[in-house]
């Protein structure tokens, strides 16, 4: 136990010290994210045309991109983790740690998660400003369905991270992912999508935002839907993760780059 | 006491073309408890998968491995809170926190309160003189500071085994010998393991005190560095003569374990000491001309030449 609070604790204050060492980097990257968002939002109103109000349109576009950043940017953690660790040779030296690299990794991936939680809260406060908008941010009720779609693509970033520690160059293939998660975001939660990580929580997420729901509108079935689709993925992920672990050590190429 | 025992170990990795290429070859040997262990081999040997089979990052095929008392393969973690490793140099630290940030990340993550160990830490960076830089990005300090630093986090995490790959590597005189000399007090007043494998044979003469030599993926020598040293040495003379007439030069040439080279107009004879007739047939072509002997002198090895011996056979 104590050795998890420690490993934690040293994840967490890394991640905090690099992004107050590179603020400027981080704000540059924030100023890219929001002018991507901008360029969307003048296309979008361009294309309506002048003096039709879109409403709830342009609220659901709010809500899907900072949705989607907020997964992206989750997403990306452990195969940019695996990558930058073996690019930089110290991949070898988490893998020395007893608490091994899933571990760390999960520790990395949450305190990733918190530490971009400020820029997601930026955005969209700067989003919201931006198209006049004003949208139900009810923290108690979003989050639940966050963890839930976090944890989702969770076993999305371990399958992706898992391949990337065998063949590490792959950055192409995780971009690819990037548009799939905007398509997992923007899904109608019917069907076959339901059981998708990601698509459920992101459709309460809207929900609330949009519509104003809460917590006690959710039906009993898709607090399991949610909860079994975001345990499914993450475990898969891992098992995923794990296996192409035990490929790279086989073949010797676990901190190659 | 065994620290690390490493037995049978046998590893190959899949090759393109779908033939296997043998890395390990029943590679056992193992290390006692306080000493600087030199790891030894050329490129391709099988040195660097012998150390990352220690520390997890390698499956071998077959074999096993035990450090101090924990089956490496089925008691990984257990075994790897035994052992610290350098393994790419001033590589194996992040370039972007400082020396201070980087020790306390690393002691951490293999279980040590960085407060509890602020002390251990103040006195290690003063040790290898970091202190003045303990605040500053590692991406700023030279690469002998850097590799330093990669050290000093391997001490911070407080295991008895120390795993080393090219220490002195890109080093420079002064840089190269200060780490020596951590390595030296590491083993003497903290009565720890170290394992270097390097291909510099000066810090393999300096500092090691006992030698594994893996050829081809499998253990060619293991023996105490003194007594390699000695092995060579006893069995190897230079005679040195002035003129050697066409008729000599040809019958010494027809010498098996013998070696001529002109060297400053005279001529060196260079005598395997293992075939005690040898001698007395170099000195028979001697007589025939009269030639006079210039010296006589037991041949000054350094360890590079044993090193080669034995990747040669001479050893054997």
């Amino acid at each position: 136990m104590k050795l998890l609070v420690l490993g934690f604790i040293a994840m967490f204050k890394k991640e905090v010290i690099l992004l107050r060492r590179y603020f400027v980097n981080s704000i540059g990257g924030i100023i890219t994210i929001y002018f991507v968002f901008m360029l969307m939002f003048w296309g979008y109103t361009g294309l309506a045309g002048a003096g039709v109000n879109l409403g709830d349109a342009v609220d659901n576009l709010v809500v899907g991109y900072i949705t989607w950043l907020m997964l992206m940017m989750a997403y990306q953690t452990i195969p940019d983790t695996v990558l930058q660790e073996a690019r930089e040779g110290t991949l070898e030296q988490l893998y020395m740690s007893p608490l091994g690299f899933v571990t760390l990794g999960s520790f990395k991936f949450i305190s990733a998660v918190i530490t971009d939680m400020v820029i997601v809260i930026v955005m969209l406060l700067l989003t919201m400003l931006t198209t006049g908008r004003s949208l139900n941010i009810d923290v108690i009720s979003l989050l639940p369905f966050m963890v839930f779609a976090i944890i989702g693509v969770s076993g999305l970033g371990f399958f992706f991270g898992g391949i990337t520690l065998i063949f590490k160059r792959i950055q192409s293939y995780l971009q690819i992912m990037q548009f799939a998660l905007i398509a997992l975001v923007a899904a109608s939660p019917v069907g076959l999508f339901r059981w998708l990580p990601a698509v459920l929580p992101a459709h309460w997420i809207r929900e609330v935002m949009v519509q104003g729901q809460d917590l006690s509108h959710v039906p009993l079935g898709d607090w399991l839907a949610m909860l079994a689709v975001a345990l499914l993925s993450a475990l898969a992920g891992v098992a995923m993760f794990k296996l192409c672990e035990s490929k790279a050590r086989s073949k010797g190429i676990l901190g190659h780059f | 006491m065994t620290v690390l025992q490493v037995k049978d170990l046998c590893k190959s990795y899949p090759a393109s073309g779908g033939e296997a290429v043998l890395a390990l070859d029943n590679v056992s040997f193992h290390v006692p408890q306080g000493m600087i262990f030199g790891l030894l081999g050329p490129n391709g040997a099988g040195k660097t998968t012998t150390v990352k089979s220690i520390c997890g990052l390698v499956k071998p095929d077959s074999g096993a491995i035990t450090v101090n008392g924990f089956d490496a393969l089925r008691q990984r973690p257990q075994a790897l809170s035994q052992v610290a490793a350098v393994l790419e140099g001033n590589r194996n630290i992040y370039w972007r926190l400082t020396p201070r940030e980087n020790m306390e990340f690393f002691a951490a993550i293999r279980g040590r309160q960085p407060r509890a160990i602020k002390k251990e830490i103040d006195d290690t960076l003063e040790l290898l003189d970091l202190k003045e830089k303990a605040n500053q990005p590692v991406r700023k300090l030279s690469r002998g500071m850097q590799q330093k630093l990669a050290l000093a986090v391997t001490l911070t995490i407080g295991a008895p085994i120390l795993l080393l790959d090219e220490p002195t590597l890109g080093l420079d005189v002064k840089a190269s010998h200060d780490v020596r000399n951590m390595l030296r007090w590491i083993v003497q007043e903290q009565q720890r393991t170290v394992i270097v494998t390097t291909h510099d044979m000066n810090v393999v003469q300096d500092i090691c005190e006992h030698v594994v030599i893996i050829n081809q993926g499998r253990v060619v020598a293991d023996d105490s560095t003194e007594n390699l040293l000695r092995l060579f040495q006893v069995r190897s003379y230079d005679l040195m003569v002035g003129q050697l007439t066409a008729t000599q030069r040809q019958s010494l040439e027809r010498i098996d374990y013998l070696q001529l080279e002109q060297v400053n107009g005279s001529w060196r004879i260079s005598l395997d000491m293992e075939k005690p007739a040898l001698l007395w047939q170099v000195l028979d072509i001697l007589r025939t001309e009269h030639t006079p002997i210039e010296s006589l002198d037991r041949r000054e090895l350094n360890f590079e030449k044993v090193f080669m011996g034995i990747l040669e056979g001479m050893g054997a």
